[in-house]
């Protein structure tokens, strides 16, 4: 960490997107220092180089509501805002924005955009990109734009609002949003499931595509994960073995219907234990699976995106390893905390060498999630280039020419 | 009038009678605005992925030549002769485009003005001789059809496909040849009176057609009992005739005329509450006498009026008794069916739940949905001997779809459907039965079974 | 109208080459280019190019000079290899249905069209996704999940008619998007061939993918960044049930009210249009749905989803319709029923059609609350120009599509109604919405983007379009103003839209 309060680096907090545009424009004619965008800084470890030299921007007076119509659903916000605070302000009209974020007492709606944060509901909700129905970002010369509007459905022009989502502060700075919002659910439940073999726990995800249910989640981890989800939880659950947890939401009978038809659907993978986790306890239950994908004190946090039919395989590959998983399974989104015993960067990158080998490399990625500060220089975050690699680099010269925000870490994203 | 804003023609000024289609009311062309939703409708775009081969292309490009923007070459007339005059688009349409009454009496003037130039198709042996002479009459085809009866009873159709023989004969005719079920025996001709079974609850007359009189004479038969047995008197007028589709839709515009004229005189419409069609083509034409007159020069307008009180008392025998509220059948037919929605029927005249309904009443009967049921089978009246590649593709399409179901019964109400499935299934060598709804309707009022 | 669009090709002195048929790279290119698509795969004869002048925006109107039917990616990616060698515009076309023009070959060219490549390459429930060509009807591949429990949920209402692609080009929506999204929503990934003939993949099968969400970004782009050849698109659980309700309001403020208040119980309907009193009395002479001609407002309210839920859901809509004064509520408890309700939102249109020779419909988008604004504006608009306009529209989502009749034969009403339109898209904007919630710009507001837009944002639309297509060799003059050298140049219209249905 020290190498972040090296002495080149400096700190400048807007006040205002103006501001922040101006202060951009005069970096860019003048000193050409390197720009690091930062939110809540909850990935800023790993997202910005440690050996950082040039100008921190600290978004967190960007925080004002700009606009909140609150019977059009809509909210227009500065990014730098927190999303407790956010949540805070839009749970007092029976409204929400219905992703899950870690460390939302200190993550950013900037943020949450720029590293495409999401959790257990992406499954039935989506991501952040969904929700996203106006933007203004400020490119690396300056240029303060926008994109969309503040109307829920709206194709006037090229949708920028997308190119921003998961650009890790390295094409433009992210200074205000506005969000299409949805009512609160009356209440939510989840059930767990408990499972002694693999093959059961692809059973039952196969099965859960033709479900008579409707689930908002379907979170699966395996022993060693499930352990600490459930001590964390403060939760009385059985494991010792795979788990699979799914969440409903929605009025009481209803949830509650589904929980008990899930457990009857289910009774023929059978599990060694089938839990209904009632309304008061589900609510901190599933906080811990929000949680969880950053809660390690582990070195390395990887996140795998492999198809649902091939995440099992995958699963194993990772538990063999001694990883603790969890993974939100109907969309095949993995996250693995690597063992303490990953102590030195030799045994991380051998550990993601051989599980690369468990992902079909033309529909599967491994990207490394979290990192100590120390190693984010040496660890590329994508083990392969994603699709589009070439013109994600024409875009990034073309909004940032002069390569000035955060363009050591763009430079090293991608493993050669 | 047209629009002349668009009209910047560079084509030399004609008279109005050289202008195929200048007759009809500009209206009917501005109905469509060009919205495109009846394209995918098209069974011929849905083939070629041409939008001149769509009804929006199609009414483009009529459009054009009435606004003299293009002359009608002979890209541009095969596209609107491969149109199957479906009506399908007219079922998509949202605008209420009557697609009909703007191919029809194009193609009309279109064959009149190649006959004013001496080179219509009218004048091919083909058209002279087989669809003017034999197809409106039922006896002749009777006749014509005699050798081969002979023949498939001693099964010398057979031995020509093997040796291949059938291939000396002129295309056209070898798709007839092709085309030809396995003939039952001619029915004896029907009295001219069937009394109703039961209480009598209506009057009606029976329209027998005439390819459907001549090699189906079975299904006449059967929607004669069926409708005694639904307690209607039936009168069968011997003096009735061909309702005349094949004519108008080839551009015979007079000769059409004169079989409705016929027909106006053959049915004494004071004394029956409706004349019954169980062929979908027919009906779909006999609907439209009231505006065909209209479209054909010259008519009295004593003749009109009559003939537009004639063309509102034809129903389609699906449709009126499922009005009348079916005696439901009592004998079990236990096998699997697959209802294809024939386009004179769902099309031309909306008819797609009836059918289905009465088949529903059957017990026994499973009703399997067929995938694109509404989309043509390539029949199309004529079609498939004017345009046998086309034709042979939406066959096989059909074809494909229907295998798919698993049904071991084909029910579509309109001859040429069932000519066309019918030959599609033997050429593929599927032992399916192609049936008129009536059919199986009777086989369950009379309690027997189904002979496959 | 044509000439008009020919002067505003001729003001760059670069411009790509006009081809001109009997030209000597004319045929050179024909020759070319059958090589690729085989005879049978393209047209060149000035009577078959006529009916591609124009799709279902028929204002201006260019014929492409060669139609191509290309039936794989390698192909598509050699017709463009070509038209680069020739410095010759092209653009790729769907089903037409587009209705801002996204499919004017302007400046002529090669226009791709590509309703032969319509096959399902890959149908995967287990991981929710299907892999269609871009030609595939919307509708059909639905048609194809029939059974399986699932569909491609975007249902814009041609989607009878128009291709995936298409929908891709334009981010199609339609009466189910409140709950369902738009189809930027259920696009996974995509295939397509830049403007330089090279062939990329975006996103992917799998939920996400690392980086930059360039298949998001690609979605909306009307044709101007290359031509997308292959959609993975993601597949929607069937709801287990609907309810279908059409209430009758007293005023359109009542009836805005309750859309409010059922959204705020919770409640997101899977559809929520609105009829005014103008479309009701012109449906109710046409067809005698039995609908009060003084009636301000009829709300056809669908709710879908698992059907132990359904009857609380309606018993809450009922309730809130009635705290909002609703004057009747017909329920439709069978299909046939809901299929009743529906006809009278869909037979709309024919009704208008009975009403006046000509229609244009306008889209444009407020906040939901800001529908009585709007509609009384509308209203006080038909007033001023003296024409009549009803309002049938997706509620839910404030994206109103005014209907304006009119005649064409009538010049000054044309004039009238292209006014008209402008002033009410003039004021959707200044109630902070937009002026098109799902036709796309087009060429049709190419003039109303330096409205909505500043000069920056225009300026980094188009850096972000040049990495694309930077030669503006594809689709070229869409969606951004082209660079004016004088006014001269600036597109107007000389007649307004008949559009079609929404």
């Amino acid at each position: 960490m020290s190498s972040l309060h090296s002495g080149d680096l400096e700190e400048f907090v807007p006040a205002s997107q103006i501001e922040l545009s101006r202060f951009i424009t005069e970096n860019a004619i003048a000193a050409q220092k390197q720009i690091f965008p930062a939110g809540g800084r909850t990935s800023f470890s790993v997202c910005c180089p440690s050996s950082l030299s040039g100008t921190q921007i600290c978004t967190s007076q960007l925080n004002k509501i700009i606009d909140y119509p609150v019977r059009d659903m809509t909210i227009t916000v500065e990014a730098g805002m927190r999303i407790d605070q956010l949540n805070e302000i839009i749970s007092a009209e029976g409204q929400r924005l219905p992703i899950d974020v870690p460390q939302s007492n200190r993550a950013t709606l900037g943020g949450v955009i720029a590293t495409n944060t999401s959790g257990p509901k992406r499954f039935s909700y989506g991501t952040i990109r969904d929700y996203v129905i106006g933007i203004s970002a400020i490119d690396g010369k300056g240029n303060l734009f926008k994109s969309g509007g503040r109307v829920v459905k709206n194709v006037a022009g090229y949708d920028l609002k997308k190119m921003m989502v998961g650009s890790l502060g390295t094409l433009a700075i992210i200074s205000q949003v506005s969000l299409n919002l949805r009512p609160k659910p009356e209440s939510m439940c989840m059930v767990w499931f408990a499972f002694d073999s693999y093959v059961n726990v692809e059973l039952a995800l196969n099965a859960m595509i033709t479900s008579g249910t409707r689930p908002t989640a379907v979170e699966y981890c395996n022993s060693k994960a499930a352990r600490q989800i459930a001590a964390e939880s403060r939760l009385e659950l059985p494991s010792e073995h795979n788990v699979i947890c799914i969440s409903y939401e929605g009025p009481g009978n209803v949830v509650k219907w589904q929980a008990n038809q899930i457990i009857e659907e289910w009774k023929e993978f059978s599990p060694l234990n089938s839990q209904i986790i009632e309304p008061d306890h589900a609510t901190r239950l599933y906080n811990v699976f929000t949680e969880y994908q950053t809660s390690s004190d582990d070195p390395v946090t990887l996140k795998a995106v492999v198809l649902p039919s091939q995440m099992m395989k995958f699963v194993e590959s990772a538990t063999q390893l001694n990883i603790a998983i969890q993974a939100h399974a109907a969309d095949g989104i993995v996250f693995g905390h690597l063992p303490d015993s990953a102590s030195s960067l030799e045994d991380v990158k051998q550990i993601l060498s051989q599980l690369k080998k468990s992902i079909d490399h033309k529909t599967g990625y491994l990207t490394v999630y979290q990192c100590e500060s120390e190693w984010s220089d040496l660890l590329p975050l994508f083990c392969s280039p994603p699709p589009g690699w070439s013109l994600m680099k024409q875009l990034k010269n073309a909004l940032d020419p002069n390569q000035l925000l955060n363009s050591k870490r763009f430079t090293e994203l991608v493993e050669t | 009038m047209p629009d002349s804003s668009i009209t910047n023609s560079t084509l030399a000024p004609k008279e109005i009678e050289q202008i195929p289609g200048s007759e009809i009311p500009y209206e009917k062309f501005l109905d469509c605005i060009h919205c495109g939703l009846c394209t995918a409708a098209c069974p011929t775009y849905l083939e070629t992925g041409n939008e001149n081969d769509s009804p929006r292309g199609r009414i483009y490009l009529m459009r054009a030549v009435v606004d003299q923007r293009i002359e009608l070459s002979d890209a541009v007339k095969g596209h609107l002769d491969l149109c199957l005059d479906c009506r399908s688009c007219e079922t998509a349409c949202p605008s209420g485009v009557q697609y009909g009454r703007l191919i029809e009496p194009f193609r009309v003037d279109v064959h009149k003005l190649e006959s004013s130039q001496g080179k219509s198709t009218q004048n091919d042996w083909f058209h002279r001789w087989i669809l003017y002479r034999l197809f409106p009459y039922p006896k002749r085809i009777r006749w014509a059809l005699l050798p081969a009866r002979i023949m498939q009873f001693l099964k010398i159709d057979k031995l020509l496909e093997i040796c291949r023989l059938q291939y000396l004969l002129p295309q056209k005719l070898r798709r007839m040849h092709n085309l030809l079920p396995r003939l039952r025996p001619a029915e004896p001709s029907s009295p001219e009176i069937l009394p109703a079974l039961g209480t009598q609850r209506a009057r009606v007359a029976l329209f027998t057609g005439c390819v459907s009189e001549g090699m189906y004479s079975h299904v006449n038969r059967a929607t004669a009992r069926v409708l005694q047995a639904n307690g209607c008197e039936v009168i069968v007028p011997r003096t009735q005739t061909c309702c005349g589709a094949i004519h108008y839709h080839s551009g015979a515009d007079r000769e059409a005329l004169e079989f409705a004229l016929q027909n106006l005189a053959a049915f004494e419409l004071e004394q029956i509450d409706a004349i019954i069609v169980n062929v979908a083509g027919c009906g779909a034409m006999l609907k439209d006498y009231g505006h065909i007159v209209d479209e054909i020069k010259g008519v009295p307008t004593e003749q009109v009026e009559q003939l537009k009180q004639l063309a509102t008392k034809f129903r389609d025998v699906s449709e009126f008794l499922f009005d009348l509220g079916p005696v439901p059948p009592e004998g079990e037919i236990p096998i699997r069916a697959t209802y294809h929605d024939a386009c004179h029927l769902v099309h031309a005249q909306k008819i797609q739940n009836q059918p289905r309904k009465l088949l529903e009443l059957i017990p026994g009967l499973t009703l399997v949905p067929l995938n694109e049921s509404t989309i043509c089978c390539g029949a199309a009246g004529s079609y498939n001997l004017t345009q046998p590649e086309m034709a042979d593709q939406l066959g096989k399409r059909k074809l494909e779809n229907i295998l798919a179901t698993g049904a071991e019964v084909v029910i579509s109400g309109n001859v040429g459907c069932t000519l066309q499935i019918d030959s599609q299934l033997r050429q593929a060598r599927k032992p399916l039965y192609v049936a008129h709804p009536m059919e199986i309707l009777d086989l369950s009022y009379r309690n027997q079974k189904l002979q496959m | 109208m044509v000439e008009q669009t020919n002067q505003m090709m001729n003001q760059d002195p670069e411009s790509l080459e006009e081809l001109e048929s009997g030209s000597a790279s004319f045929s050179a290119l024909v020759q070319q280019l059958t090589l690729i698509v085989g005879e049978a795969g393209i047209l060149f004869d000035a009577d078959e190019l006529l009916v591609y002048e124009c799709d279902g925006y028929i204002v201006d109107k260019t014929a492409p000079d060669i139609v191509v039917f290309p039936t794989t990616t390698a192909q598509i990616s050699a017709i463009v290899k070509r038209c680069n060698q020739f410095n010759v515009p092209f653009l790729a076309r769907g089903a037409g249905t587009s209705l801002s023009g996204g499919c004017l070959p302007i400046g002529g060219g090669v226009m791709i069209v590509l309703t032969k490549m319509k096959n399902i390459l890959e149908i995967n429930l287990r991981d929710r996704y299907a892999v269609v060509e871009p030609g595939m009807v919307n509708l059909h591949l639905t048609n194809a999940l029939k059974g399986t429990g699932y569909h491609y949920a975007p249902d814009p209402s041609s989607q009878g008619a128009c291709t995936i692609g298409g929908n891709i080009a334009t981010n199609s929506g339609g009466p189910h998007t409140l709950k369902y999204g738009v189809t930027t929503n259920h696009l996974l990934g995509l295939e397509a061939v830049l403007p330089d003939g090279s062939i990329i993949e975006l996103g992917g099968p799998t939920a996400e993918v690392p980086g930059y969400d360039l298949h998001g970004l690609y979605v909306g782009n009307e044709g101007t960044f290359g031509i997308c050849t292959k959609a993975i698109v993601r597949l929607t659980r069937d709801p287990e049930s609907h309810r279908t309700m059409l209430a009758i309001f007293q005023t359109i403020g009542e009836a805005t009210r309750a859309i409010s208040e059922i959204i705020a119980a919770g409640i997101i309907p899977s559809a929520l249009e609105m009829m005014d009193q103008g479309i009701i009395q012109a449906v109710e002479e046409a067809f005698h749905f039995g609908f009060p001609l003084d009636a301000g407002a009829v709300l056809l309210i669908e709710v879908d989803g698992l059907e132990i839920a359904l009857d609380e859901e309606v018993r809450q809509i009922l309730e809130i319709c009635n705290s909002c004064n609703v004057r009747e509520i017909q329920r439709a408890d069978t299909p046939e029923e809901r299929l009743l309700i529906w006809k009278s939102r869909k037979q709309a249109f024919g009704a208008i059609g009975r009403l006046s020779p000509s229609y244009c419909t306008q889209d444009g988008v407020v906040p939901r609350t800001r529908l009585p604004e709007i509609l009384e504006f509308i209203e006080e608009t038909s007033k001023r120009y003296g024409l009549r306009i009803v309002n049938v529209f997706h509620a839910g989502d404030g994206n109103v599509h005014p209907i304006l009749l009119f005649d064409e034969r009538d010049k000054e009403q044309i004039q009238k109604v292209m006014e008209a339109s402008e002033a009410i898209l003039d004021k959707c904007l200044e109630l902070g919405g937009s002026v098109t919630g799902e036709h796309g710009i087009g060429v049709e507001k190419i003039n109303f983007m330096s409205r909505i837009f500043n000069q920056i944002d225009l300026a980094t639309m188009e850096t972000v379009r040049n990495i694309f297509n930077p030669r503006q060799i594809c689709s070229r003059d869409k969606v951004l103003p082209p660079h004016q050298t004088d006014g001269s140049s600036k597109i107007t219209q000389s007649h307004p839209t008949r559009h079609a249905p929404h």
